[in-house]
């Protein structure tokens, strides 16, 4: 036990160098500050509503009406030129990418049963993400309008007619149903704000078990290259205590990793996460439906998780270990462990774009006999209660890790350790 | 004298490539024997069996009467290796790198704090004991290495070119700690592929080539048999025949 505690520090220290842990810590304040940044943004860019220019050419009232309502969602400010060819060059000028010119026949042809025709105009800087929903304002703006024509249409010829009853006569309650329990709630939203927050999970699994898996190679192939490792192996101390002293380090370092990533990331998408939902629909309302459907990762939901991802980091480590035993110096051990990073890119990416139910029952099973899958699949399948699945996978995930343990613990204890290589390129005569 | 090492019909192969090919030899207990030969000629896979690292294809080891074969786990108790060209933990100080191992010899605290004493004596470092390991020269790192093979006084210890590569001085000086360990009764293994060198710190020498023992002997012995001034000469001299 004291060799075991000597051997287990010598290896944190080993693997908490600089070198590893500079680049980690720049990884986690790149995300928190990029998290908290955009979350700012998103914030900023979906409380303030879009400016429009309007010139306003109608000579009725109705214009006047329909702006009032437009201005209920978007910034309304008006044209100082009156002349249609000056329009453009005016928003370009006033930095206005938004425009509607109402004719001045507005209020006639509405009343006269014809169509009238606003003209839009949008004008672009760029393409992203804010360049669409200014687009998506510009369409509501025209309903907004049409809406409030039509209201004025409606009340005009029936005047005891309650407009907004007359165009809307049906209205929908929506439910849904999870875990046995249902709950009034719109799908659309719910199913945004799940993916919203299990997102993030995967992405952490897969740097995680990579990190692991390239530490411990490293690790090993290093102790090769320095010859520190002949000097270990014939030392009085058991080969099941060197073994298990490298496992468990890489393993605890994984871990804290795993936990500071987890806690980093979730503040990087709930950054922006609740900045988005919180201006579209009510953030809190629909967290709380959510949990009330059981659809959150509850407690025992994260420690399912914890304990799978826990599995898949000790099953990448028993192979990353073996793995490493191939190679003859730390260089070359970044290419020993391909087929593991292989292995967990499939699963990795064919959960994230893939609709795992519709794959042909052949590719699922090679998908579900790819260890690593079980790790990608434990969110979706914990979150609507799939509790069976997860224990098969954690089962299958600790047998294997049995197996490949016992056969790094052999390549250890026999002389294979020293003598195994891959030789690609010179063969020996 | 007892023997405290007796190697017979030893052999190793890497695939189909024999690198050792039934050699046997056996030293006594305080003596100095050396395994002698060019590069490739199977010293360090020979050191490495007895180290018990390798299992050999054949042969047995016996190490103060335990079958380091069968026994792996006994024969490391009796036994210290230092193999060709180690390198040590570079984020550790020289003092460090000493406890840790001192540490791992030991099975109680005195052992430990008595280990550790020795090393610092052996290996004659002083104060720059302080410093990581990685700011070592090579002759200071040979001697942690040194010191580190020798603290606990094994039954035997194992050293893979104990001086290869080092300057005079330092080579000079690890001979003599070598000799003076001897000298308090611990048993030697050495190798070495510089002939000449080896005659200022063994007893006894073999003479390996391409996987085979081609002469045993002390140093006097071997230079009188084949009328050769030095080592060197009877080497080139066996292999003529
Ligand atoms: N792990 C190994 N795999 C294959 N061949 C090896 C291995 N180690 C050593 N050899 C070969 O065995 C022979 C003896 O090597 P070695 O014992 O290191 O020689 P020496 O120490 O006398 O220079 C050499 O030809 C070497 O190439
Ligand atoms: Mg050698």
């Amino acid at each position: 036990m004291k060799k075991f505690l000597l051997l287990l520090k010598k290896e944190l220290r080993e693997l908490l160098t600089p070198q590893m842990i500079v680049p980690f810590v720049l990884i986690m304040v790149v995300f928190v500050v990029i998290g908290k940044t955009a979350g700012k943004q998103v914030a900023s860019q979906a409380s303030a509503q879009d400016e429009v220019l309007v010139l306003d050419h109608d000579t009725g009232q109705l214009s006047k009406i329909a702006l009032g309502s437009a201005g209920q969602i978007a910034k309304i400010t008006m044209a100082k030129t009156t002349n249609d060819a000056q329009f453009v060059s005016e928003m370009n000028k006033r930095q206005i990418a938004l425009g509607v010119i109402i004719p001045a026949d507005f209020s006639m042809s509405a009343l006269n049963k014809s169509n009238a025709t606003v003209k839009t105009y949008s004008t672009f800087k760029d393409f992203s993400l804010s360049a669409s929903k200014k687009s998506s304002t510009l369409s509501s703006v025209v309903m907004m309008i049409n809406d409030a024509v039509s209201n004025g249409l409606i009340q005009l010829n029936s005047p005891e007619t309650n407009p907004i009853k007359l165009k809307n006569p049906v209205l929908a309650a929506n439910f849904v149903s999870a875990n046995g329990k249902t709950v009034e709630g719109s799908s659309a939203a719910v199913l945004g704000y799940i993916s919203q927050q299990t997102n993030f999970v995967p992405v952490i699994l897969f740097i995680v078990i990579v990190f692991a898996a390239q530490m411990i190679a490293t690790a090993v192939a290093t102790e090769k290259e320095n010859k520190t490792l002949e000097t270990l192996l014939s030392l009085p101390v058991s080969r099941k205590t060197i073994v298990s002293a490298k496992m468990i380090a890489a393993g605890l370092v994984s871990l804290l990793m795993a936990g500071i990533y987890m806690h980093g990331m979730k503040n990087f998408i709930g950054g922006i996460g609740s900045a988005a939902t919180g201006s579209t629909t009510t953030g809190g309302n629909v967290s709380g439906i959510v949990y009330s459907l059981g659809l959150s990762l509850s407690a025992t939901g994260y420690l399912e998780l914890g304990v799978i991802l826990f599995l898949g980091i000790l099953l990448a480590l028993a192979m990353a270990m073996i793995l490493g035993a191939f190679s003859e110096d730390a260089k070359s051990a970044q290419s020993v462990i391909t087929p593991l990073m292989v292995m967990v890119m499939i699963p990795y990416f064919a959960t994230l774009l893939l609709d795992i139910n519709q794959l042909s029952p052949l590719l699922r099973g090679i998908l579900y006999a790819i260890p690593f899958s079980h790790i990608f699949l434990a969110a979706p399948n914990i979150i609507p209660g799939n509790t069976t699945f997860v224990l098969w996978g954690m089962l299958y995930l600790f047998v294997m890790f049995l197996i490949f343990v016992y056969v790094a613990a052999k390549i250890f204890s026999s002389d294979l350790i020293l003598t195994m290589k891959l030789n690609f390129s010179k063969k020996k005569s | 004298m007892k023997n405290i090492l007796e190697v017979k019909n030893l052999c190793k192969s890497y695939g189909k490539f024999d690198a050792v090919k039934r050699i046997n030899f056996s030293v006594a207990q305080g003596e100095i024997f050396a395994l002698i030969g060019p590069n490739g000629a199977g010293k360090s896979t020979t050191l490495k069996m007895v180290a018990s690292i390798l299992q050999p294809t054949d042969g047995s080891i016996i190490i103060d009467g335990v079958d380091v074969v069968r026994e792996p786990e006994a024969a490391r108790h009796k036994i210290s290796y230092l193999p060709e060209e180690a390198g040590a933990y570079k984020n550790l100080t020289g003092r460090g790198y000493l406890q840790f191992m001192a540490g791992l010899y030991a099975e109680t605290k005195a052992d430990e704090k008595k280990y550790l004493e020795r090393a610092i004596e052996i290996c004659g470092l002083g104060r720059r004991l302080k410093d990581k390991l990685g700011a070592y020269s090579k002759g200071m790192t040979r001697k942690v290495m040194l010191a580190r093979a020798l603290m606990k006084e094994p039954k035997l210890a194992i050293l893979d070119e104990a001086t290869s590569g080092l300057d005079v001085i330092n080579a000079l000086e690890i001979r003599d700690i070598i000799k003076s360990c001897a000298k308090s009764g611990m048993t030697v293994l050495v190798s070495s592929h510089n002939m000449l060198e080896i005659e200022y710190l063994s007893d006894r020498v073999a003479i390996i080539d391409q996987g085979k023992i081609i002469e045993t002997g002390s140093i006097a012995e071997l230079k009188k048999r084949h009328q050769a001034e030095n080592l060197e000469v009877v080497f080139l001299k066996l292999r003529k025949t």
